[in-house]
């Protein structure tokens, strides 16, 4: 069962003078197993947005469904919490334990996991997270590298494994190889466990790279929804919306403004790079 | 020309107080008068230390930083460092201490005692400089990431400075945001000849620079041009970086055997390379 936000718009502060229509009859559904990726202009919703996917925000208009659970229920806010993990910007900012283990141990104690099962789970995420807990299980957070708490942070979400993780500019600080080691993660758990993503980022090239799908906010409004290939081949659009484009396609148009005729609106390096290659074969 | 040098490092090493681990070992560099560079490096490898050690935020404890000769363990000397040797941090939302813009802007020539009329007049001209004149009676919580670094900017031009370090000044920004910030820097450079270092996660943003400084585990293991550092494939990966997109792809088009220049690492100058080459043929 997917997440299915119908017909959703949010206005803070309704009511008021300071009134702000912070989002306006949004429609996206996220499947099992699906990477959708984010993307939009700073103010354009995106937080707003992922806030209503567990019910930390509700929907002024329309509604979001869990896996058929409206997250207006209060009583079912919990369950949708669990099956929601949500991973915020710069998320080991919020690690404050003691050790490693009882930091990722907090979220499953709060869903009322009994001790043997809560130990289990803490070991297993930090597994997943390429932090073996017999290294860094009674590690205090603070003694980790920049990396290694970020991904401690990510563990202490998975731990309560949810069916799909919501992850706001996941890889923002990192350097190149954390980036890399981040983005990997989260595509082997998509892979490895069929958890959903749903993904902000301003990397227009990490986003062209993972996702099945990517959602456009533009002002509020769901300015495009479809896979890498159409979204990007409307890069007039995407410009005028403040965004820009992965570097394969800023190469591509570079080479057209140049007289060389490239058809495909490429958005991964790689495959550009094998175009060329054969391109540069083949003209010989 | 010899140029004059504005920050000296001579072995430099650091510990922070109840770490193990030293966080900067034996440093020695020298950044010169109106140059631009960049400190590269992977999380925990010490750039934040480093730059904090360039105005006497941090003192070292070995060996000798020095700014226009003055030395930053000397107290009567932190003052006048700290003016001349600005920084902008991480996040937008920390640096900004009033409501109002200009306010926020002239908060630092006052605390130094300089006149009102003089105050009044530095922030004018300093908000000009950062393109943020329109915004100088708004409420500086309702700017942009982007408008709040200019306007972080901007105070400490107000101050009169002569050398910029930005901590990752980029990090939290938007892509819009970041190119904000990058070229308002670089314009102050070119047109006024400020100093300016940049500590920087992104690699694109390194390729702009007259020199790159790559430190790893609390080493300066390279130092040299953008196209001589990120030619130095295997120690850039020892370092755990990795070399922008577009020079990656360019090696990966030479090594196939396309026949363009190792000097191009823009996707405007790869692209010229590959007109040249595929329309040629």
């Amino acid at each position: 069962m997917p997440i299915l936000v119908e017909r959703l718009s949010h206005t803070y502060l309704p009511g008021s003078a300071l009134a702000y229509p912070a989002l306006s009859d949004i429609s996206l559904a996220v499947a099992d197993g699906e990477f959708l990726g984010i993307i939009g202009h700073t103010g354009s919703g995106k937080s707003t947005l992922i806030q209503h996917l567990n019910g930390l925000l509700l929907p002024t208009d329309g509604n979001v469904l869990v896996d058929g659970f409206n997250t207006r229920e209060k009583k079912l806010r919990k369950k949708i919490r669990s099956l929601v993990g949500m991973v915020f910007q710069y998320p080991e900012y919020q690690l404050f334990e003691e050790t490693v283990e009882r930091d990722v141990s907090f979220g499953p104690k709060n869903m009322g996991l009994e001790a043997p099962e809560i130990h289990e789970r803490a070991f297993e995420a930090l597994r997943l997270v390429g932090l073996p807990p017999e290294d860094f299980a009674e590690k205090s957070p603070f003694e980790l590298s920049g990396g290694e708490k970020r991904r401690a942070a990510l563990a202490g979400i998975l731990a309560m494994r949810p069916k799909y993780l919501v992850l706001d500019e996941p890889m923002a600080g990192l350097d190149p190889r954390g980036r890399r080691e981040i983005l990997a993660l989260i595509e082997s758990l998509r892979r490895g466990q069929n958890t959903g993503i749903v993904m902000v980022s301003h990397s227009m090239d990490d986003v062209a790279m993972y996702a099945d799908r990517i959602a456009v906010l533009d002002q509020g409004s769901l300015g495009m929804l479809g896979t890498p290939e159409e979204v990007f081949s409307r890069g007039d659009e995407l410009i005028r919306m403040g965004l820009n484009l992965p570097q394969a396609t800023r190469l591509v148009r570079a080479l057209r403004e140049r007289g060389v005729a490239i058809e495909r609106d490429y958005f991964r390096m790689d495959e550009l790079s094998q175009e060329l290659i054969a391109r540069w074969h083949h003209d010989r | 020309m010899t140029q004059e040098t504005v920050i000296e490092l001579v072995n430099v090493g650091f510990q922070y107080t109840g770490s193990e681990k030293a966080a900067l070992k034996n440093i020695s560099l020298s950044i010169k008068k109106g140059e631009v560079v960049a400190i590269v490096g992977h999380n925990g490898s010490g750039k934040s230390t480093l730059c904090k050690l360039f105005n006497a935020l941090l003192l070292p404890a070995e060996g000798i930083v020095t700014v226009h000769g003055m030395d930053t363990c000397a107290e009567q000397n932190t003052l006048e460092i700290r003016r001349r040797v600005g920084m902008v941090f991480q996040n937008p939302d920390n640096q900004l201490v009033t409501t109002i813009v200009e306010e926020d802007v002239g908060f630092g020539p006052e605390n130094l005692g300089v006149v009102p009329s003089e105050i009044r007049s530095r922030v004018e001209v300093a908000l000009r400089e950062v393109e943020m004149s329109a915004y100088a009676e708004k409420a500086s919580h309702a700017l942009s990431g982007g408008q709040k670094q200019r306007v972080a900017i901007a105070g400490l031009l107000a101050m009169q400075p002569e050398v910029l370090v930005l901590d990752e000044a980029t990090a939290m920004l938007d892509p819009k945001g970041r190119e904000e910030v990058l070229s308002t820097v670089l314009r102050l450079n070119r047109d006024r000849g400020m100093t300016v270092v940049m500590i920087t996660q992104f690699m694109e943003e390194a390729l702009g620079v007259d020199r790159v400084f790559v430190l790893s585990d609390g080493r300066l293991v390279m130092e040299g041009t953008p196209q001589e550092v990120f030619n130095e494939r295997a120690l850039l990966d020892e370092s755990r970086l990795e070399a922008p997109a577009y020079v990656q792809l360019r090696d990966r088009l030479i090594s196939a055997g396309l026949p363009i220049s190792q000097n191009a690492m823009t996707c405007n100058a790869l692209a010229d390379e590959l007109a040249r080459v595929l329309s040629a043929l």
